[in-house]
């Protein structure tokens, strides 16, 4: 198949099927990277607790950001207009008074 | 809601030295009927919980949450376009634990800056005519709250640090080695890219020619205790909204 194929034919299968699941990267602030599977339509909390499980640390601690913006309990990559392959920062709780 | 608000003043201001200890009260009020509230603003992500707020009494150290907090809702709708505290973290340094800003940066991250920039913009509903960004810097080895500024009116970058040591320590030194030059030379790249975001054409990097100034520490206020570095961000945020310059009125601390 060719580029302009393949090209003309990705939106196509989007619509057939806008609850087919999507590949998403979370990355954390060291650079480590864990991969998930998920529906469009399933809350990203799960996501989240998910991830906070697997690295072993209180989902309190760590902050979910999609292009820089918090995600709340209630997004869905459908409802962010995420994309397949799209990432997720993770970042730690920061903390500054000094000394 | 008005009725209690002014409630707990009169309280408040009937018993000035127990006041911590009435909001304190009051919060925990709040906390044994609900696991958390929410402090919406601009219907968006942000909110606030019962362990930010206590951050917010004398001596605490400010969080990430506290600090988004009001550099989203002091900004909005103004001319000031304040990135989030992960910001710098995210792309200016080379690691979130260690302070030490990246020398390079790659196509990839560019474009991921590009796309943080955007969103905030439209997040915050800006001025059309907006002129400054707030960029505010977290050094996680110390613990330690400071910010940036770009103004793209009087074509000045400027790096403010509340610490008063590391002010006086760097004055006497050669601009090259100067604390702050390497996340001055950063921002200086940031403000190139949003330069390009806000359709202009800047360049800064070897360009004697710019007319742009540049200050790796500023003078500012100076925190008078261990803590309230935070707060100075937050002040010099709004003195950049209200005033048009952090330094446009050195007068003492305004209680937030």
């Amino acid at each position: 198949m060719s580029e302009e194929d393949q090209h003309s034919t990705q939106p196509e299968i989007k619509d057939e099927d806008a609850n087919a699941p999507i590949n998403v990267k979370v990355v954390s602030s060291t650079g480590d990277e864990v991969f998930f599977k998920i529906k469009r339509s399933t809350k990203l909390s799960k996501l989240q607790g998910a991830y906070a499980a697997k690295v072993g640390k209180d989902v309190g601690s760590i902050r979910f950001l999609y292009d820089g913006s918090r995600i709340s309990e209630t997004d869905t990559p459908a409802s962010l207009d995420m994309e397949d392959n799209d990432t997720i920062d993770v970042m730690v709780e920061q903390v500054g008074g000094c000394h | 809601m008005r009725y209690m608000e002014s409630e707990i003043s009169r309280i408040c201001d009937g018993n000035v030295p127990q006041t911590t200890e009435v909001l304190g009260c009051l919060l925990s009020a709040v906390q044994s009927f609900r696991t958390g509230f929410d402090l919406k603003c601009l219907k968006s992500n942000l909110e606030l919980r019962y362990d930010d707020l206590r951050r917010l009494g004398a001596g605490g150290f400010l969080n990430d949450e506290v600090m988004n907090y009001f550099l989203q809702k002091w900004s909005a709708k103004s001319a000031v376009l304040a990135m989030n505290t992960f910001f710098t973290t995210r792309f200016l340094f080379k690691d979130s634990r260690i302070h030490i800003v990246k020398s390079h940066f790659d196509a990839s991250a560019t474009k991921s800056i590009a796309g943080w920039i955007r969103k905030r913009i439209e997040t915050l509903k800006l001025r059309a005519r907006w002129r400054h960004v707030f960029i505010p810097i977290h050094n996680a080895e110390k613990s330690h709250w400071y910010s940036a500024t770009i103004d793209f009116v009087n074509r000045r970058i400027a790096v403010w640090d509340s610490w008063e040591a590391t002010h006086s320590q760097n004055q006497c030194k050669p601009l090259r080695s100067q604390q702050h030059v390497p996340i001055l030379l950063a921002v200086m790249w940031v403000a190139e890219l949003i330069a390009q975001v806000r359709g202009e054409s800047l360049v800064l990097a070897n360009n004697p020619t710019s007319e742009w100034d540049f200050e790796p520490h500023a003078k500012t206020n100076f925190q008078v205790n261990g803590a309230d570095c935070g707060v100075h961000v937050l002040w010099h945020l709004k003195r950049l909204i209200e005033a048009d310059a952090v330094d446009a009125v050195l007068g003492d601390i305004e209680t937030l």
